[in-house]
């Protein structure tokens, strides 16, 4: 095999430098001798238990009002629909933490919503689990939306057809038929979502607050410890990169799944 | 296919663009790397002074006057809180000068530190509400109410240091609905009424939309603002100018109208 060009290299390895020496480094910092104690260290247990919740609600959250967003926008015809699904998108490319200031201007105290909600119910968002979970869905729904959408509407409608005049009713037919042949797109915008949750910072300190035990999520405590106890924070670092690479595998066997004839 | 209309040609694929790129790259990436080298080093004149997040405004007007009394000086400030900072220049920013909220902060920086660090300002802590003091807050005592949305700096910046000294000291043991990371953070929230009450400093709360509950039960700490020439950023004698500007009877003139006490 012919030998690539020398600023093919050297960009390649630059490219390499930039994404792979970081990690490698962080790697590096953990005091792996004393793992264990801080593994079981007051403020790593809440805020992975914090992250853990707040992460998967948002997912659950996703899953049960994005999909069914998916769908409309996929199956019907309404006005307004590629603006819609444009504007569902948005917060993907928007800064987080202007993703916070916009949910303060709408759930917050003084927000449309927020304010009326205080009113009526005496119930606040702001520095609340619910809080974070919210900031939490605003960034990640947007993934498996999107990811939903292109799996319906690029699913062969003649096996729903098919299985409508074998008798079969709507709601079979989607739980049956549907669900499982857009399974591969849901699995993957799933872990796409899951991810873009964990790693929520920006949005989670503008609008919910720094609380550990309540808002304080993995990247909200790595911040806060980086000065005071770096090993804290290298540990939680690790934390995440694990995560993200169960993420990864997740997703590629969803895409390797949708591949499958 | 299609034939070929003119059978006495080839269509050949045009394969130039592989040399043409490759003529083309290497001046993209110098320039990507020029401009990299270029802006990873300051430029002769710039002047960078870390500065704790409750000082940058004061510091900021202070040095717009500086910059007119040297020519060609410019002055560039980097603001965050002061453990956030010191770090900072601990990992090799290139800093002249550092102006603390505390001394635990100062105290961080292990290097780098020309001389001794002087105080150029002093403030207090105060009770920061919204104006008309809505939900009827009185004193220190009042914080541990759980029917108002009180929030704190955490223990990790100076404000949260003398914030927890100040609240250990009178027994009172506060439910705080978040722990921000700079001082700033903290009146940001009450200013825009997402927290209903908020431990600041008392010169931060100058021009600024909040109400202040001012009690000796708050007021006792004394907040001292050190500064310290730095020897990381290689502008030291316009750093040690400024310096002398902000503890001249001018630059203290400036610090005092933003707020401040004098050391």
């Amino acid at each position: 095999m012919k030998r690539p060009p020398v600023w093919i290299s050297s960009a390649a390895l630059g490219a390499l430098v930039v994404l792979l020496v970081p990690l490698a480094a962080l790697v590096q910092r953990v005091p792996w001798k004393q793992v264990g104690d801080l593994l079981t260290d007051p403020v790593v247990a809440a805020a992975a238990r914090v992250s853990a919740v707040v992460s998967l609600s948002a997912l659950a959250l996703s899953a049960v009002m994005g999909t069914p967003l998916a769908w409309l926008l996929a199956r019907h015809r309404f006005p307004g629909r590629r603006f819609l699904r444009s504007a569902v998108t948005l917060p993907i490319v928007l800064p987080p933490v202007v993703g916070g200031v916009a949910l303060s201007a709408a759930f917050g105290r003084r927000g449309w919503v927020g304010a009326p909600l205080e009113a009526l119910t005496g119930w606040q968002l702001p520095f609340t689990t619910v809080g974070a979970v919210l900031a939490a869905s605003f960034v990640s729904m947007p993934f498996l939306v999107v990811a939903a959408e292109a799996g319906f509407s690029t699913l062969d409608r003649r096996y729903e057809e098919a299985a409508s005049t074998l008798g079969g009713g709507p709601w079979l037919v989607f739980r049956r038929v549907t669900v499982p042949l857009v399974a591969p797109s849901l699995g993957a915008g799933a872990a796409l979502a899951w991810a873009r949750a964990l790693g929520e910072f920006g949005a989670t300190i503008t609008f919910a607050g720094n609380l550990p035990g309540r808002t304080q999520t993995i990247p909200l405590a790595i911040y806060q410890q980086l000065e005071s106890r770096p090993e804290v924070a290298y540990l939680l670092g690790v934390v995440m990169l694990v995560l993200a690479v169960v993420v990864m595998v997740w997703a590629g066997a969803g895409i390797a799944l949708g591949r499958r004839p | 296919m299609t034939p070929n209309p003119n059978p006495g040609f080839q269509v050949v694929p045009i394969t130039t663009q592989g040399p043409q790129i490759n003529r083309g790259w290497p001046i993209v990436l110098a320039t990507v790397f020029g401009l990299l080298a270029h802006s990873c080093s300051s430029s002769s004149d710039e002047l960078t002074v870390f500065v704790a997040s409750s000082m940058v405004e004061a510091i900021g007007v202070a040095a717009t006057f500086f910059e007119q009394t040297q020519l060609g000086q410019e002055v560039v400030i980097v603001s965050g809180s002061s453990d956030r900072l010191a770090a900072q220049i601990n990992d090799g920013a290139s800093a002249d000068l550092f102006v603390a909220a505390d001394w635990t902060s100062m105290e961080l920086v292990s290097s780098g530190v020309m001389g001794e660090a002087v105080v150029i300002a002093s403030t207090h802590l105060t009770i920061a509400v919204a104006p008309g003091n809505p939900k009827q807050i009185e004193g220190l005592g009042d914080l541990d109410r759980t029917d108002i949305v009180l929030v704190l700096a955490a223990a990790e910046v100076p404000l949260g240091r003398y914030s927890n000294q100040i609240l250990a000291e009178a027994g009172v043991k506060p439910h705080p609905a978040s722990l921000e990371l700079d001082a700033i953070s903290v009146l940001g929230r009450v200013e825009r009424g997402e927290a209903d009450v908020g431990l600041v400093y008392a010169a931060d709360l100058y021009d600024r939309g909040v109400e202040a509950i001012e009690t000796p039960a708050v007021s006792w700490l004394r907040v001292e603002y050190p500064a310290a020439l730095l020897s990381g950023g290689g502008e030291s004698e316009g750093a040690s100018a400024l310096l002398e500007f902000l503890l001249s009877d001018k630059g203290r003139l400036l610090l005092v109208t933003a707020g401040f006490e004098l050391p």
